[in-house]
């Protein structure tokens, strides 16, 4: 079995990287509309911390996983917008996989608890 | 104008980084306030709940902050980020640096000349001084804008006055020795009329020593008068630079922040 790649300590900042790039692979979007979409798309599960959002943002355009463009809009206006690169589609297909190989530890000791 | 223009002047503080970086971040934060702005009154909530609720979404903390810096303070961003503002301000610089050398090679062609000191008076000893305290706080105010990039908006326009002011004195000196050289002796009937005893009879004794003063006074002014000058222009030309690179700071992150 392939080992996980996430890891408890870094849990929580795993799982929001994780849940940028799914919004991400579905377009080109702006930091807001990124929090608003893993909001909406969670019934409310999810809240992003604005806190927490930027330097995830950042980082994952630093590590090439996706792309900030600028763009204006209106005479007095500019937006970022992020979208995922070839090499942030691959990283979210393997963290997919690592978070259902967790998801299956986790629930495996879970039963066995259970049981 | 955005809504939240005190939020983010506090946050502008609070960042610690250089420009671009800094204004890029503060760009992006001042969007997403005012799209989260929209979204709340579209939820039906009334201005000042939105614009509350916004404040305490955004409000982001120390340890946010600290490590947005730090993911744009590695060494190669702030190369890079070097380079842009190098590449934005080129023709500017390659000019300002013609002009000092050219500045610097009249003046080192007539004051390298032994017998341009020997002719200047004793005025130009503290218009030296003055001119090279003022270059070396002018050198320590492009440093601090430039390479170490303090854009802090308290210390933006400090000390930028002082090579003008600093002209001004050197002006003040050199105006001042011209006079004294010329009515030092107090022989002020003599030189007074110097030019119609020159003109009426120039070879009479009397005539000759006021000739020879004259002379004298003039070779001794010219020299320091040129010194007076040439500081006077070279400091004037460091005051405008900094004045124009610390508008030019300030104008940037004032229109990102507020009207943006």
């Amino acid at each position: 079995m392939k080992p996980s790649d996430i890891t408890v300590p870094q849990l929580s900042k795993q799982c929001n990287e994780s849940l940028i790039l799914s919004v991400l692979a579905k377009g080109k979007k702006h930091g807001y509309q990124v929090a608003l979409e893993v909001e909406d798309g969670s019934d409310g599960f999810f809240k992003f911390n604005h806190g927490t959002l930027y330097p995830i943002l950042h980082k994952l355009e630093k590590e090439g996983l996706i792309k900030g463009n600028w763009k204006q809009e209106g005479p007095k206006r500019k937006r970022k917008y992020y979208q995922l690169t070839a090499k942030g589609r691959k990283y979210l297909a393997s963290q997919k996989e690592s978070w259902r190989l967790f998801m299956e530890r986790l629930f495996h000791v879970l039963d066995e608890d259970i049981s | 104008m955005n809504h939240f223009t005190r939020l983010l002047q506090q946050l502008n503080d609070r960042i610690d980084l250089a420009q671009p970086a800094k204004s890029r971040i503060m760009l992006e934060l001042s969007a997403d306030m005012e799209d989260c702005f929209a979204v709340y009154l579209g939820r039906g909530m009334d201005k000042d709940e939105a614009m509350k609720l916004v404040r305490e979404k955004f409000d982001l903390d120390d340890e946010v902050l600290d490590e947005l810096v730090w993911l744009h303070k590695t060494p190669v961003k702030r190369w890079m980020d070097r380079i842009t503002i190098l590449s934005q301000t080129r023709l500017e610089r390659i000019i300002l640096v013609l002009v000092i050398i050219a500045i610097g090679m009249a003046a080192a062609k007539t004051m390298g000349n032994a017998d341009f000191f020997r002719h200047a008076s004793h005025f130009v000893l503290p218009m030296l001084g003055i001119g090279l305290y003022a270059t070396v706080h002018g050198c320590r105010k492009i440093f601090s804008l430039h390479i170490k990039k303090d854009h802090d908006i308290r210390r933006l326009h400090s000390g930028i006055l002082l090579p003008l002011v600093s002209s001004g004195a050197v002006l003040l000196i050199g105006v001042l020795g011209y006079f004294w050289e010329l009515f030092k002796n107090g022989d002020w009937a003599v030189l007074l009329s110097a030019e119609q005893i020159f003109l009426l009879n120039a070879q009479g004794p009397a005539s000759r020593h006021v000739l020879y003063y004259l002379v004298e006074w003039m070779t001794m002014q010219s020299a320091t008068m040129m010194v007076c000058l040439l500081i006077c222009s070279y400091l004037a030309l460091i005051w405008y630079l900094l004045a124009r690179s610390a508008a030019k700071i300030e104008q940037a992150e004032a229109s990102y922040l507020l009207y943006l």
